[in-house]
């Protein structure tokens, strides 16, 4: 036997990945938690879970033998007792503080994984909670019940008045009996505002540390000391006696039924796995196989409507499981605008709504950045400071919010501040300068979309946050390149909204499906914006630009897929568009995206490829690619 | 036939090693992330031996202990508490609800092995 606990002890490392993935969600857990505490009247329940889940962190790695994430969750885990028994009062020191331990256990985790290169020095942030722990700001007073005793001899009368000269120092002293002598006892009560460690701290000075007995009013002073067993293990009954009365109660009848208590747990909450992200992909991949041999039956067999409904409905079911809320993107949201707007001496409040909508794991990941963006862009450029504000009639203090929902086949992401919004005078001035066409009477909605041209910025200094020039075209490009679109509404003095749609996964795109050259090609549906026959003559060459299409009085550059010059496609991305002549139009349909880099390698112009229902592979056209190749041809 | 034990813990690492230590040893292992989960298992079955944590969301562990002591099933049935708190005071708690003993975490995997052979051999 003791081999096998060998075992299973020596192969430890099997539980650190369960381990790191446990002590990330506590991390994040505790983040919110912490981020949400008010500090003038923290939430015992908040506190509470952030203990519990220090705690748990703690236990685990003591097991597991991460020595440093141990001690400074130990300290950690001080704080939080000292704080949730209000021994100590809460302040933004303390929550920032707490951060920033978080971060560094969360960075020593990725240490551990290998996710970073070196390991995080974590004394920096042990050394600051274990000094909040012992010396932190004042709490309310309390009232100690103090008792020193009994005493092995008098205390001296000068020692005596001393020690009670600097309670009174620390405190307000009530009443005292005070039996100095062989055998007595001291007691007195004290209202201190400071730490119980610091009064003990004093009195030891005078009287022998286990001769000092402090209560307050939650906690009277126990008459006895309980003895503190170190023991790892400790029996309440020893094992043979336990045996030995099971023996005799199997002899006994069984007890009556009305012995029995019935506690009744609560239940109902939502069921969940844990299920790997390869599971799930694999999963995907056969459904999506799956819905590619249901079209090539129903092209053999005509109408198979239940299999299609099936098919379809199982492809939703399995979609679902990758859906992730956005909560995740969500809750990095507060902490960041906090700290910024601490830095750039600001008073924003985040508010967030709509966390719960689903989306796609995949893009939960590329939607994080263009909404940092957002953000930081939000409270940088959108917030005045507390004085603009007042000047301007506002509330000092400013409000961003985010907000998700689902439209459809696409989720909708709002960030709105009630900052100073967009100022057309300089955005036009910034045109001008730039020498962008247009008109000084153009409507609002036209001049907003100047911001999103590339290397377009008003901001007047370049603050360490944002206004590197490098903005909103890549917020666009990179909401585009996941098949989603910007729009932007702004008012002067009242604040600014940009929204954001992309689809709810990338797993399957609608589609336009065309031919061309004998072969189906396949555009995203999100980038087309229309299609149109070509008369003769009307593709013509201009000077210096190629060959061109004139659209809605835009020449728009022209890239062949076939050989017809009859059917164009008008396709836009990254705000520029371009017209694709085609063969035919072969219709409309959702296509199961397959990586063609996986599979074969990467193609310029080509973004993935599917199957269709013929069995046949088909490519999926990079709008953004061909447009530039096309401009490029053109310039 | 292998003894049946009943691992409670709210944490899922800790729980995996604790059962881990008792498959290897050969028991069977069934697993309860929170009190009201393990006091719900323990309904439909018989377990030979309980081990669980204390500090757990929904149901704590000496919750839990008092509450299988209110089971006739579960009279004779050894009820470890495994826990990082060893206060003497939360200890009587749990012996005062029937623990049959306490173990701190983290723990010795040899010592808990040879602490639940000797109460259900």
């Amino acid at each position: 036997m003791s081999s096998a606990a060998a075992k299973a002890l020596g192969d430890a490392s099997a539980f650190h990945a369960i381990f790191f993935e446990e002590a990330d969600e506590h991390l994040v857990s505790v983040e919110s938690l912490l981020l949400r505490l008010d500090p003038s009247a923290p939430d015992a329940e908040a506190l509470n879970g952030i203990f519990r889940a220090v705690h748990s962190i703690k236990g685990s790695a003591g097991m597991l033998g991460f020595a440093e994430i141990v001690s400074l969750t130990h300290v950690f885990e001080n704080l939080l007792d000292l704080l949730r028994k209000g021994e100590r009062a809460l302040t933004r020191r303390e929550v920032d503080a707490m951060l920033r331990a978080g971060d560094v256990v969360k960075s020593q985790i990725a240490f551990r994984r290998g996710n970073l290169p070196q390991a995080p020095d974590m004394s920096a942030a042990e050394a600051e909670l274990r000094e909040l722990a012992t010396a932190g700001p004042a709490a309310a007073p309390r009232r100690f019940d103090v008792r020193l005793g009994p005493l092995a001899r008098p205390i001296e009368a000068a020692e005596l008045e001393m020690m009670l000269a600097g309670l009174a120092e620390m405190g307000e002293l009530g009443s005292r009996q005070i039996d100095n002598v062989a055998g007595g006892e001291i007691r007195f009560e004290l209202s201190l505002a400071g730490a119980e460690a610091d009064l003990h701290s004093v009195l030891a000075l005078v009287v022998e540390p286990a001769l000092i007995r402090i209560g307050n009013e939650k906690q009277p002073v126990s008459e006895k000391k309980q003895p503190v067993n170190d023991d790892s293990v400790d029996l309440f009954e020893a094992p043979a006696a336990f045996r030995a009365r099971r023996g005799a109660d199997r002899r006994q009848t069984p007890r009556r039924e009305n012995d029995r208590a019935a506690p009744a747990p609560a239940q109902g909450e939502a069921g969940s796995i844990r299920v790997s992200v390869e599971k799930i992909d694999r999963l995907v991949n056969l459904v999506g196989e799956l819905v590619i041999t249901e079209a090539m039956l129903a092209q053999q067999h005509g109408a198979m409507s239940d299999l299609a409904r099936h098919t379809r409905n199982l492809q939703e079911a399995v979609m679902a499981i990758r859906m992730v809320p956005i909560s995740a993107v969500f809750s990095r949201f507060p902490r960041l605008v906090r700290e910024l707007a601490q830095r750039l001496g600001k008073e924003v409040e985040i508010r967030l709504s709509g966390e719960s909508t689903e989306l796609d794991r995949g893009l939960i990941e590329r939607i994080t950045d263009p909404l940092t963006h957002l953000v930081r862009n939000a409270v940088d450029h959108g917030m005045e400071t507390p004085v603009e504000r007042e000047v301007a009639g506002k509330p000092r203090g400013g409000e961003i919010s985010l907000t998700a929902s689902q439209r459809g086949g696409s989720i909708r992401i709002e960030v709105r501040d009630d900052g100073r919004g967009l100022d057309r005078a300089k955005i036009l001035a910034r045109a001008a300068e730039r020498g962008t066409p247009i008109a000084a009477d153009a409507p609002d909605h036209e001049v907003w979309q100047l911001i999103f041209e590339p290397g377009f910025s008003t901001a007047e200094t370049v603050t360490d946050v944002s206004g590197r020039g490098v903005g909103m075209d890549v917020v666009r490009r990179n909401i585009q390149l996941l098949g989603g679109t910007v729009e932007l509404a702004s008012k002067p003095g009242s604040g600014t909204t940009v929204s954001v749609s992309v689809p709810l996964t990338l797993a399957i795109i609608e589609a336009m499906t065309v031919g061309a050259g004998g072969k189906t090609y396949v555009l995203p549906l999100a980038s087309v914006i229309e299609s149109r026959r070509v008369e003769r003559g009307e593709i013509r060459g201009i000077a210096g630009q190629g060959q061109t299409l004139r659209v809605r009085d835009e020449y728009l550059p022209v890239q062949r897929l076939g050989k017809s010059d009859e059917l164009a496609v008008v396709v836009e991305a990254d705000g520029a568009r371009a017209a694709l002549l085609v063969d035919e139009l072969i219709g409309q349909q959702q296509v199961v995206v397959k990586s063609l880099e996986a599979n074969f390698r990467k193609v310029p112009g080509i973004a993935a490829a599917t199957i269709m229902g013929d069995g046949k592979v088909a490519l999926i056209l990079d709008i953004g690619q061909i447009v530039r190749r096309a401009e490029r041809a053109a310039a | 036939m292998s003894h049946s034990i009943l691992v409670v813990d709210d944490t899922r690492s800790m729980r995996k090693m604790v059962a881990t230590v008792l498959q290897a040893a050969g028991y069977q292992v069934e697993e309860a992330a929170d009190g009201a989960e393990a006091l719900d298992k323990a309904k439909g079955r018989v377990f030979d031996l309980v081990v669980t944590d204390h500090n757990m969301p929904r149901m704590d562990g000496v919750t839990l202990v008092r509450a299988l002591r209110g089971l006739a099933e579960y009279d004779d049935v050894a009820l470890i508490v495994l826990s990082t708190e060893t206060g003497a005071e939360l200890k009587a708690k749990g012996r005062e609800a029937g623990a049959t003993g306490w173990m701190a975490k983290p723990f010795d995997p040899e010592k808990m092995l040879d602490i639940v052979k000797q109460f259900v051999s």
